[in-house]
């Protein structure tokens, strides 16, 4: 009869579970399995995100197993295909979609573990498209194990030296990112060790155990790219936008003839400052509550300038709150330059541009109790508004005033269209300054960008053509199936 | 040159941060660009600021109406001025620190011990022979060895997670001896404890003594501090007062936008109805008896509200923000290309 000690007893399950794992990890370091840092992180990004995006990371893992020359697993993507489909059923109770969704996590399970099992137990690499400070580690979960601790050194130190630098314990296999306490230097191979912290009775790391080691990494070096792959499309897409603007501002330099519609609330500047002239009532310019580095607040301030250039032609008054310390200066600059241009510099008065506070609702209260006090003929918000886009429209509403707004906030633009008298909307704001200035290239800007819309067009036609279709045959790997991945998963780089 | 600088600075950084999209291996140009602006944005609140000031002293001077307001605005922006720059009542940051200069040109360790719910030590020792080791030693605890490497720095770094309920504690069992300070009395009543310090060597030539971070280190938004204080119960209430007058303007906006004047307004006072409807209990009660599913399902309040959502409204979003989004780029190359100047000032010159 064998007497064994407690300790004893558990220095035999650790060591034969460390066999066991041994073993595991042996058996899956075979050929067939993924090797390059492209094909890894393809494979961690599968194995993170194919619950979330089914149909896309789907995609992707059959191509992983192509790259790994292993057989596709049929079986599980079949399933995981008809639950995909049935949660998009409309007719289903939701008893049944709920089922069908849980079913969808199940089959992501699966897939999830023979994808797994195309990478080696341990694995570090340089991920694709970062800057060069991040390398990622991912290794196989183990059962039994309370934790993993995670270790590093650099590579070129003595092999037979046991120091090694903790980078952490972690209860659950992860990917590892620059933010440790220890940063990683770009072009410096690193080695990693990863080591299962056992469990004791409980199902907690047991403090007497050490580590049995899981598997060493290969050197690995972080790189930075030149170039993200995933935005070619949009790269082609940015440059036909851009190259477009660029030919109708050329073409409109050469003396082309443009025609651009009429936009009322921008016709109405001239009408709303001589009616703040006529009433002897200040004019009140609201450039919103963004800083400068917002394009809105930058539209915003452009068209104060024209503003300020009719207001010191009509004799009016301006007053401009702002909320941003750098607008300030902005906007005095403007206003000034404006009724220089107009010849009366000495109408220009610094006190009527002024910065109030940047707490929103502060500024808000500030700009209301203007109003009320001083009852301006006359208030133009052009700029990014939040909720305080309403206090102000109904507040200058209820005294009367004419409101022109303009937001490229689409949140905003209904409480402006709202209570305002014109409200420009979306690309109309940001085309005012152009339109307001009556520059030829300018304008030519504005036909160039109609150029994106026809791209936009074109593409809704299509995609709406081909999903219609797809969705009317049922048809996914066959060649309709097939165009709309791609238009979806490479070209847009959205999800399904 | 006034107007050519800034054009330029504005062309170099806007495609600048425009590639950095594109190439990921720039991006440490973007944050530093994206750093430049928060210090001229700084520099700018000291404008502000004074700008601030110069308005309501020259209402309060001339004993303007509404003078007495200005006074208060004037007192709450120094107190709050002084509360936060003078980090006023604010505790020190959590843990204790040792920076000691060795014997050797050079040679500095960096040692902190902080307790924020677990205990980390951070060890870094700067200046040693490469291939050397020293010993730790904090309190008359050894904690191993470091080692330097080629670049002369040795790190360590080690951590202690106490038992929570019925979880062992984790990490090295040697931090549990040594006694962080609390940055914050737990008894508002009483003063904190007087800490020893933990002396502190390494190797040879480095030995110290672990002191507590002096008061500036704290964060100026610490619970409890004057500034807290002056957010918490004075700005805050303000703002949310403020926010929930929004839900009246909104319906006095309803009253005078919802009106069958034409076509578009009935189909608008139709759809608002819809939706209002099918946010309350009664919308739902009153549909209630349609099937849930079937061809008449699209009827039931909620399902026709879900769907006057997600696709009409998410339709009219989309098609708005293509056209801001078309617009901004051509806003932006204006302005890039230097065609749009009018933000700098006047055209001419």
């Amino acid at each position: 009869m064998l007497a064994c000690k407690l300790t004893q007893r558990r220095h035999l399950q650790v060591a034969w579970l460390g066999v066991i794992w041994g073993v595991s990890g042996v058996a899956i370091a075979q050929e067939g399995v993924l090797t390059t840092h492209e094909d890894l992180h393809r494979a961690h990004q599968v194995i993170e995100k194919l619950e979330d995006r089914p149909l896309k990371y789907m995609h992707q893992a059959g191509k992983l197993f192509e790259t790994a020359g292993q057989p596709l697993p049929e079986e599980i993507f079949q399933t995981l295909q008809q639950r995909l489909e049935a949660t998009l059923d409309h007719t289903l109770v939701p008893d049944a979609k709920a089922e069908a969704f849980e079913q969808v996590t199940q089959a992501a399970d699966e897939l999830r573990v023979t994808v797994r099992n195309l990478m080696p137990p341990v694995t570090a690499w340089d991920p694709p498209d970062d800057d060069g400070f991040r390398l990622m580690l991912a290794w196989h979960p183990q059962p039994g194990a309370a934790g993993y601790l995670v270790e590093r050194r650099e590579d070129g130190a003595d092999r037979e030296n046991d120091d090694w630098e903790q980078i952490l314990a972690s209860d659950s296999p992860r990917k590892l990112f620059h933010e440790d306490a220890f940063k990683i230097r770009k072009a410096r191979p690193y080695v990693y060790r990863i080591s299962i912290l056992p469990a004791n009775e409980a199902g907690d790391v047991d403090p007497e155990a050490e580590p049995i080691v899981l598997g060493i990494t290969e050197p690995v070096a972080s790189s930075g790219d030149y170039w993200n792959d995933q935005y070619n499309f949009f790269a082609v897409f940015l440059v036909l936008i851009c190259g477009s603007v660029v030919i109708w501002i050329m073409l409109a330099r050469g003396g082309r003839d443009l025609k651009i519609r009429t936009i009322a609330g921008l016709e109405a500047v001239d009408e709303a400052v001589g009616r703040a002239t006529e009433m002897g009532r200040p004019i009140l310019f609201v450039p919103g509550i963004r800083d400068m580095d917002e394009i809105q607040t930058l539209a915003g301030v452009t068209v104060l300038g024209r503003v300020a250039r009719t207001a010191a032609e009509h004799d009016a008054m301006l007053e401009v709150p702002v909320c941003m310390p750098l607008v300030l200066t902005a906007a005095r600059e403007t206003v000034q330059a404006s009724f220089t241009d107009a010849g009366r510099p000495d109408a220009y008065d610094e006190k009527k541009i002024y910065f109030t506070t940047q707490e929103q609702f502060g500024y808000v209260a500030n700009v209301t109790g203007t109003m009320v006090r001083e009852e301006p003929a006359t208030c133009i918000y052009m700029g990014a508004f939040f909720a305080e886009s309403l206090i102000l429209a109904e507040t200058a509403n209820s005294i009367g005033s004419i409101q022109i707004a303009g937001t490229a906030m689409p949140a905003q633009l209904p409480f402006f269209v709202a209570a305002c008298d014109y409200t420009l909307i979306g690309e109309e704001f940001l085309a005012a300054s152009a339109y307001l200035s009556g520059d030829a290239q300018q304008l030519g800007s504005l036909k160039g960008q109609d150029f994106g819309k026809l791209l936009v067009g074109l593409f809704l036609v299509v995609g709406v053509i081909v999903a219609t279709l797809v969705a009317l045959t049922g048809s996914t790997y066959a060649t309709l199936g097939e165009v709309l991945n791609f238009i979806q998963l490479d070209v847009l780089n959205v999800s399904s | 040159m006034k107007r050519t600088l800034p054009i330029l600075v504005t062309a170099i950084v806007g495609f600048l941060l425009l590639s950095v999209n594109f190439m990921p291996a720039l991006k440490g140009m973007e944050k530093n660009a994206l750093d430049y602006f928060g210090i001229l944005a700084a520099f700018a609140l000291i404008l502000g600021a004074g700008s601030l000031l110069r308005t309501h002293s020259d209402l309060i001077r001339r004993r303007q109406a509404g003078w007495g307001y200005s006074l208060i605005v004037i007192t709450s922006f120094l107190v709050t001025l002084v509360c936060g720059l003078g980090k006023v009542a604010v505790p020190p940051a959590d843990g204790v620190y040792a920076l000691i200069n060795g014997p050797q040109p050079g040679q500095v360790a960096e040692v902190y011990l902080r307790d924020s719910g677990k205990r980390e030590l951070f060890v870094r020792v700067y200046g040693g022979e490469p291939g050397t080791t020293s010993m730790l030693t904090l309190g008359g605890l050894d904690f191993g060895e470091l080692t330097y490497g080629e670049d002369g720095q040795a790190r360590k770094l080690l951590t202690y997670t106490p038992a929570i309920g019925d979880a062992a504690a984790q990490g090295d069992q040697r931090l549990a001896a040594l006694n962080v300070p609390p940055n914050q009395s737990p008894d508002p009543n009483t003063s904190l404890p007087t800490y020893t310090p933990i002396s502190v060597a390494i190797g040879e030539g480095l030995s110290g003594a672990l002191e507590r971070h002096s008061r500036w280190t704290g964060d100026y938004m610490a619970n409890g501090a004057p500034f807290w204080w002056l957010f918490e119960y004075i700005n805050k209430p303000l703002m949310q007062t403020t926010f929930a007058i929004l839900a009246f303007y909104v319906a006095s906006a309803a009253f005078r936008a919802f009106r069958a004047r034409n076509a578009e307004s009935v189909l608008l006072l139709t759809t608002a109805f819809i939706i209002l409807m099918g946010r309350t209990f009664f919308g739902a009660y009153i549909t209630s008896g349609i099937p849930t599913t079937g061809f008449f399902s699209f009827f039931r309040i909620d399902e026709l509200t879900g769907w006057i959502m997600s696709v009409m409204n998410t339709a009219g979003n989309r098609a708005i923000m293509i056209g801001v989004a078309l617009g901004i780029v051509a806003t932006s190359l204006r302005i890039m290309l230097g065609i749009d100047r009018s933000y700098l000032g006047s055209d001419k010159g």
